[in-house]
């Protein structure tokens, strides 16, 4: 099969225990991104980008100036303190970085917007928790139509970017959840399809070994088959106006709560509008200016 | 092209509950024999060696065809290499299965016959579709998406039938998402159930039932139609009402008799699979009977005189003639007991165009046998009546530019005077929101029911705009019930505080100068090398130059640019503290009418009898078309998006820079500086 990339914990050991993949690897406190970076290249295997998991808010993470060209992913719990993250911003430009904030916490969808209008890239992690569909839906709205000069905001860039009305679009990608380019990898090197998955400890394979020679591993394509279920079944989501851009993501909790309807039937507008726009007009003027 | 409903089956692993095939009493044999099959395409060949410049489609129907297993496709397949040699380029395969018995078997086999694309049917609401006497739809419905992952693997494409029943009219967008949700490659097909007799009385229709579920997405549709460009019967009606197509199904065709023959299973020939089912129109068997003979029929002479017959009686005057044709001759006989009857169907159709087509669609392009624009001008008061809001609320679909919007801002205003009691609703679209809001003969923004009544701004499609010297403004207060010629007012519903912001960025000089080159029209627009040269004379007159518009517009270098940072309103706002306005036939030059500032318009493909205003100066430019009106005058907004065909010759291009920088000069010679009334700081 072709191998996806493997999300993984930094240890120099596991990293060691294949090559020639693409990995993403996971670390806990920007000291040891360049420690990663080296470990990828030492075991043959190619890096994608780091994680950085911070357990404090962007404010408070110390970032060096060696980190210029990793490609890097954060993923904290808040934005902090503007007034101190204004004094780190020159820095966090030169960075190759995209910040991703829970959009279950007050002030983050704000937080993802005040990045973008300084020029860092957010993205929003949407449905771990109580959400407000509407405020997501303002940001999407200011991600994909706003003309003023910003940075991206995923998963709407993507969207926006990659609709296409003839097909449905799978954007887990940009958080690293979708089993068709992203397996996630524990200490052991045991696999699963998704980071939740790991962290229950729902394997799909003890080794790498056990998904070589097949085209794609059954769990793969079960997980990739469950949107046609669910039309199969007749799930609510199935006849969702926004289904094209979810595919039941939140279908969880899509029977108390249709705000994800609203926000990604928006988005398919928003994403039609913005495709028009640009085969009418010329590109808006990159960020930075 | 002729078309042959080739059924060689007539079971089905389904039971559908809608569906007569399986509760007839099954003819022997059950599956064509291998030998007619054969005599099959040998009688193709004979047709198409007979007519040597047609085509022969050969539509796979059933019963169920994918129950003939992959091996009968595989003869057929070679049954046509060996009885077609020289004609089977010219033969064309189609299917129609449930596809829950596609297996990659059929893969090949079905692609030596040149298929790609399947039709299929499908019906998410329980227990109306499914194998075995419970109707076991989960299970069914469980084959039919796995058949549809193996489909896309194999490279088919696939298209759906969606049977509209009772159950079906209490959700039409659920079954409109839920079927365009599945992604389907080819079309998504709505039919109304079709129930002869008492069977299923729960599950039948009507056609005003038929036509209001259809409207109920057709809105939608419409909106989003390059999404979902096949859909039927909305493009084949979208394509036959506004672009003339005469692409139509056999039911609508008037010509079934001449290209249409079913073929069952047993060799027995008629004209198709309801005529069949039903008794009607038996030609005799293939086994005797060649293919030009059957279209030959004497029989069906009787469907070429329904034509006639009806164009004098029942369908006399109908102006939907050309795309129904009085409907399928069947259903007429089945449900009237001659063929020379309309078909109730009719209804549906005409119901679906006046009740919920027209209204969407620019009316104007539906062909009529009355005089044109007779569906618009129903619609609408007549001048001097005011409209009349007893019979609900009146909703106002604006469209046009946003200059457009201020005019109409404006008759809105005169109309609420007379008559305050009298408020519109508006139908939301972002463009248009910002400007209505607060306004006093609006009542709300939304989003109207089916059947709502709508004024629609599109004065440039009303007749009275092809009158010479007629001014827009003047049609729209005809549109609303004006009497005519109206004061040309135009009002703002909002407040224009300046932005502090804004004002305090604006590097001001004692004289400024504000450029607006942009438009919706590219036919409209100047090069932006001319607006540079004029900026660069206008600084070195010592004057500010400032550019507001879009942030999507080109940047005139030697300006101030606020492209992008001005909403309208702001926009409309700041557009007063420039001593000139430089722009083309746009918003900014009706919204420097507003407060009366000077400004310099420059025409091209408009006329400024139609639009501008007495105040401004006015520069047209010499036009190298034919059309007196200009390309995008009355009856030419077709073009309005379209970039000019003249190339470098386009007349927005022929003006004198240095005759612009006069206007300038001479407007300013006129007026006192802004600068010392404090207005900036």
């Amino acid at each position: 099969m072709n191998l996806p990339i493997f999300v993984c914990p930094f240890d120099p050991t596991l990293l060691r225990r294949f090559t020639g993949a693409a990995v993403v690897v996971r670390v806990d406190r920007p000291a040891r991104v360049a420690d990663a970076v080296a470990a990828a290249e030492d075991s043959g295997n190619a890096l994608f980008c780091v994680i950085l998991d911070s357990a404090c808010p962007l404010d408070q993470i110390e970032f060096g100036d060696d980190l210029k060209d990793t490609p890097l992913a954060v993923r904290a719990p808040s934005l902090g303190k503007f007034r101190n993250l204004v004094r780190h911003l020159d820095r966090l430009k030169r960075l190759d970085l995209r910040v991703h904030l829970p959009c279950d916490r007050a002030g983050n969808i704000t937080g993802l917007r005040i990045l973008s209008s300084v020029g860092l890239r957010g993205c929003a992690v949407i449905g771990n928790g109580k959400t407000d569909w509407e405020a997501l839906a303002d940001l999407m709205t200011y991600a994909v139509l706003e003309p003023v000069p910003h940075a991206s905001i995923e998963p709407f860039a993507t969207i926006a970017a990659r609709y296409d009305p003839q097909a449905c679009l799978d954007w887990g990608g940009v958080q690293f959840e979708d089993p068709s380019r992203f397996l996630h990898m524990d200490r052991q090197g045991r696999i699963a399809l998704s980071r939740r998955e790991l962290e229950e400890s729902k394997f799909i394979a003890q080794d790498l070994s056990e998904l070589s020679g097949q085209a794609q591993h059954p769990a793969v394509r079960e997980r990739l088959d469950a949107g046609r279920r669910m039309f199969a079944e007749n799930h609510p989501c199935a006849s969702c106006a926004g289904w094209k851009v979810c595919l039941g993501k939140f279908a969880a909790t899509a029977a108390e709560d249709r705000g994800c309807e609203a926000l990604f039937a928006e988005m398919i507008a928003a994403a039609l509008q913005r495709q028009a726009a640009k085969s009418c007009d010329p590109e808006p003027k990159p960020w930075p200016p | 092209m002729a078309t042959v409903i080739f059924k060689p089956t007539e079971a089905c692993n389904s039971r559908c509950v809608y569906c007569d095939v399986v509760r007839k009493k099954p003819r022997a044999p059950a599956t064509m024999p291998l030998e007619t099959l054969e005599l099959f395409f040998r009688r193709i060949n004979e047709y198409l060696i007979e007519h040597d410049r047609r085509q022969m489609e050969v539509l796979w129907h059933g019963g169920e065809p994918l129950l003939l297993g992959p091996d009968y496709f595989r003869r057929a397949a070679e049954f046509q290499n060996r009885r077609c040699p020289a004609t089977r380029g010219r033969i064309r395969h189609s299917i129609q299965s449930n596809l829950t018995l596609f297996s990659k078997d059929f893969a090949a086999p079905l692609k030596e016959l040149g298929i790609r694309d399947i039709g299929s049917s499908y019906e998410p609401i329980e227990n109306l579709r499914g194998g075995g006497p419970g109707l076991d739809s989960a299970a069914y419905n469980r084959k039919f998406m796995e058949a549809l992952r193996l489909l896309e693997e194999e490279g088919f494409d696939w298209g759906i039938v969606y049977v509209v029943t009772k159950l079906s009219l209490a959700q039409p967008m659920k079954i409109f998402h839920f079927l365009t949700n599945l992604s389907p490659k080819g079309v998504l097909r709505f039919n109304p159930v079709v129930l002869n007799g008492e069977r299923c009385a729960e599950l039948k229709i009507t056609p005003e039932e038929y036509a209001d579920f259809l409207g109920a997405i057709f809105p939608h549709w419409w909106r989003r139609r390059n999404e979902y460009p096949s859909v039927e019967p909305f493009r084949s009606l979208t394509a036959s009402l506004l672009e003339g197509s005469r692409r139509l199904v056999c039911n609508d065709s008037g010509q079934c008799a001449t290209n249409h023959i079913n073929l069952l299973a047993d060799g027995s020939l008629s004209l198709c699979g309801r005529a069949a089912d039903w008794g009607l129109l038996d030609s005799g068997t293939i086994f005797e009977k060649s293919f030009s003979q059957v279209l030959a029929d004497p029989q069906r002479d009787l469907l070429m005189r329904r034509n006639a017959v009806l164009q004098e009686t029942e369908c006399k005057g109908c102006r939907f003639w050309d795309i129904c044709h009085g409907g399928c001759p069947v259903d007429a006989c089945l449900t009237r007991g001659s063929f020379l009857h309309k078909s109730q169907w009719c209804l549906d159709k005409k119901e679906f165009i006046e009740k919920y087509f027209e209204p969407t669609v620019r009316a104007a392009s539906v062909p009529t046998r009355e005089p044109a624009r007779r569906a618009v001008a129903s619609r609408l008061p007549k001048e001097g009546e005011e409209t009349d809001f007893s019979a609900g609320p009146v909703w106002i679909s604006p469209i046009g530019g946003l200059g457009d919007t201020l005019m109409i801002l404006g008759v809105l205003k005169q109309v609420h005077d007379r008559n305050p009691s009298g408020r519109f609703h508006l139908v939301a679209r972002t463009k248009y929101r910002p400007f209505f809001e607060g306004h006093p003969a609006i009542a709300a923004i939304g989003h109207p029911p089916p059947g709502a009544r709508f004024i629609s701004t599109d004065y440039w499609n009303h007749p009275s705009f092809r009158q010479p010297g007629m001014r827009a403004y003047q049609v729209l207060a005809r549109i609303f019930g004006l009497p005519t010629p109206a004061e040309e007012r135009l009002y703002l519903p909002w407040e224009c505080p300046d932005q502090p912001l804004l004002m305090k960025r604006i590097p001001w000089k004692d004289r400024n100068v504000l450029l607006c080159p942009g438009s919706d029209s590219p036919r409209k627009r100047m090069s932006i090398e001319k607006w540079e040269s004029l900026a660069g004379l206008l600084e070195k007159d010592g004057l500010g130059v400032v550019q507001a518009g879009r942030a999507t517009e080109r940047c005139v270098r030697g300006t101030y640019s606020l492209l992008g940072l001005t909403s309208v309103r702001e926009m409309v706002g700041l557009l007063r503290r420039f001593d000139v306005v430089v722009t083309t036939d746009n918003f900014a030059m009706h919204a420097a009418h507003v407060w009366k500032r000077p400004a310099v318009v420059l025409w091209g493909p408009t006329d400024p009898r139609v639009y501008g205003y007495s105040e401004q100066a006015h520069l047209q430019a010499q036009r190298p078309c034919e059309n007196a009106w200009g390309c995008i005058g009355p009856a030419g907004s077709a073009d309005y998006h379209a970039d000019c065909p003249k190339g470098r010759e386009r007349c927005m291009d022929t003006f004198d820079v240095a005759a612009v920088h006069r206007a300038v000069r001479e407007l300013l010679g006129n007026t006192d500086s802004l600068s010392g009334v404090n207005l900036r700081s």
